[in-house]
Order: structure tokens, then sequence, then C-alpha cells
């Protein structure tokens, strides 16, 4: 049986209870994050670069309650105690920008400190009740798309390495002013697309498991543009990153839209 | 088991928050000056040698309990109640001392909302592993 416990289920709905107004707040008032965010986020751009991956995660978990199945959500997990534990880096990290009582950071907190410390107690009690997953009859990916995600999530993976120690030198690089803090945050997302190269070396190459993980980068790539383009605040294409930065996010839209097309049926 | 993998990786984490609040390296454990003088265990959490020593004790005492799914439920209720319990009074008395960065519980204690957040996570994925009946069912 690969249902969803009904724990997941109820993490999944709480994290849906986060993400949803972070994304709403952080995509739709990106300029006053002096109001109702953990720290006064200084330009709008990094409030929508933050807050896409809060929009972009509402598909996966809408998507992941709706299908209700295991099989499809196992691989993503991991992903998401990374995602947590790079954030809990980027906060200890900048901890005397907080706002230390503020209701966001409360959240904020609670959200990162869950992340590693239920989803594998969780994951546990699943693979417990699933036993061993049955992918029968379900497509396998190429050798040519396997590679290609691999490279590029390690490629990600050493990004957002370099983005969490190098972090004073891509600010000077970065295409708006942008702060440490925003950035470190930031490589939460480049983080969890490396993940899908783990995925595909540990999994193997069955389709089904890589399907929500790429709606998920899938759809943060096309929030991200979309804050790109309707943000009006300077944006320096001079910048060494003023061109990558765009280039970047559309292959993260363009990966997974390719590989649903190829392998939807 | 998954009740026992729950306190143990709950109390290893513990332990090595016990056993790293004891480092005094600026770096990993930041002195605050502010406030009540606590070390920042990581940059975050607000501790001293007793705050240490408890965080060992937990996390000691979840690793042994983790041998056995009847200790591992049992250890999960009490420490539990015990963390939120511990949330519970800290944030009261945030509250009633009006928000302060740091603030020492019994004047002994140093604690701060990131150490209030988790005592409150820990506390009730420990108790909820110590009342979880789905180790019946698997």
């Amino acid at each position: 049986m690969s249902t969803l416990t009904g724990e997941f289920r109820l993490l999944f709905w709480a994290i849906l209870g986060v993400i949803v107004p972070f994304g709403l707040l952080l995509c739709l008032l990106p300029g006053q994050t002096a109001v109702y965010w953990a720290w006064v986020i200084p330009h709008p751009r990094s409030a929508l670069l933050i807050g896409a991956a809060y929009a972009g995660a509402i598909a996966y978990y809408v998507l992941a309650l709706r299908m209700n199945d295991w099989r499809q959500v196992e691989s993503g997990m991991g992903g998401l105690v990374l995602f947590c534990l790079v954030l809990l880096f980027a906060t200890l990290m900048h901890w005397e920008a907080f706002r230390p009582y503020h209701v966001t950071t409360l959240v904020w907190l609670m959200f990162y400190y869950v992340g590693p410390f239920l989803v594998p107690i969780l994951s546990r009690l699943q693979q417990s009740r699933a036993g061993v997953l049955n992918f029968e009859g379900t497509p396998d990916l190429s050798s040519a798309w396997r590679l290609w995600l691999i490279a590029r999530g390690f490629l990600y993976l050493t990004v957002a390495l370099a983005g969490l120690v190098f972090t004073t030198r891509l600010t000077a690089a970065w295409p708006w002013p942008i702060d440490a803090l925003e950035l470190r945050v930031f490589m939460g997302q480049p983080a969890i697309i490396g993940w899908n190269a783990v995925v595909v070396v540990r999994d193997g190459v069955t389709w089904r498991r890589y399907r929500l993980g790429l709606v998920l980068t899938g759809a943060i790539g096309l929030v991200q543009l979309i804050g790109l383009v309707i943000n009006s605040t300077p944006y320096d294409w001079s910048r060494p990153l003023g061109v990558l930065l765009p280039v970047v996010f559309a292959e993260w839209c363009l990966t997974s839209l390719i590989l649903h097309l190829r392998y939807r049926s | 088991m998954f009740i026992q993998f729950g306190v143990r990786l709950i109390g290893v984490v513990y332990l090595v928050f016990g056993v790293v609040g004891f480092l005094p390296i600026d770096l990993i454990n930041p002195i605050h000056h502010e406030g009540v003088g606590a070390r920042y265990l990581f940059r975050l959490i607000a501790v001293n040698w007793l705050h240490n020593a408890v965080h060992a004790g937990i996390g000691l005492s979840g690793l042994w309990a983790a041998q056995t799914v009847g200790r591992a439920q049992q250890w999960g209720k009490v420490c539990g109640v015990v963390l939120l319990a511990l949330f519970v009074i800290g944030m009261v008395q945030a509250f009633l001392e009006g928000l302060p960065a740091d603030q020492a519980l019994l004047g002994l204690v140093p604690l701060n909302s990131p150490g209030h957040v988790l005592h409150f996570v820990t506390g009730g994925i420990a108790l909820y592993l110590g009342l979880s009946r789905s180790h019946l069912k698997t």
C-alpha cells in the first residue's frame, strides 16, 4: 500500500498553511517586509526571490495531497530536509537580523526545525507501512535524461554550497543590491534542485519518482521568471549574473516542461 | 521501529547540542554580551553550562530509552510534557519581561526564542512518539 499516512498528509497540510501565506505575502507585497516578515528585506526583488520558493512549492504539496502516493513523494523528502538545513544555516549565520519574537520568526523557526526532525521519523513510519515500492508499468528515464539530471543536479549543489560559503563575492555580482541573508536563504532553491541528482543516483531511473519534484522546480523557475519581469525596480544586466540568472530560471522551467511532455504518457 | 528511531534522533541531536555547547569557540558558540550574557549555541540558541548539561542529559536518556519500544514511549511522554511545559513557561516569562532577546529562567537557565521553538518542536514530536499507537499496526 503506497498511500500517504495520515501523519504525512497532516504535515503537508501544515506546510501548505505556512507556504501559502509566506508565498503570497512575499510575492504580492515584496516592498512591505518591514511589517510582516521575520527580518526587513531591503530590496523587493530579494523578497520575490525568496517568495518564489514558497509560491512554487504550493503546486507540489497540492499535487502530493491529491495524488496521495508515497512512491511519488518519497524522493522529494530528502530535498525538503536539505532545504530546511540550508535555511537553518542561513538563520544561524544571520540571527542578529531577525526580529526574535515576531510571529513570522517563530513560524520560520518551527518550520525549519520540524523538517529535519519530523520528516525522517514519518518516512520511517511510511516505509514500514508501504513496504517495497512497486513501479511496474511506469516508464524509465532514458540514459541521456538521467545524465542531464545528474550533471545539472551536482552543478546546482555546488552552486548552493559556493553561495553559502562565498556569499560576499556573490552579492557583488548580483544584478540588484542583495544582502547576504537573502542570498543564503535563496541557496535553498538550487540545493533542492540539486537534490534531483542524488535521487537519480540513489533511486534509479523510474520517471514516477521525479515527476512531482520536477513540478516543484519548474514552478519555482516560472515564478522566478514572472518575478523578474513584473517587478519594476532596477535590474542591472551588466552585472556578471544579470543574464545568467534568468537563463538559470528558464532552465528550471524547461527541463521540467520537456520531461513532462516526453514522459507524460 | 519508527518510535525508537525518532527518540534516538532527538537524543542524538540533544547530545550533540549538549556537548558542542560546552566548546568555548566563538565561531560556533559566540558570547552574546547583551541580555544575560549567554553563549549562543550554533550562533542561535542561548545556553550556559547548566543548559548544556540538561541538553546532554536529555540526549543520553533518549539514547538509553531508544533501546526498547516501551522505554522509548515512556521517554516520549515524559520529555514531551517537560519540553512543552518549558516552552509555555519560557514564552510566558518572555512576554512578562517585554520580549527581550535573552532571558534567564529562574535566574539560572538562559533562553531565547530559537530555544523556545526548539523545545516546542522536539517536545511535540516526543509526545507524539510517546502517545503513538501506530507501532501496533506495523
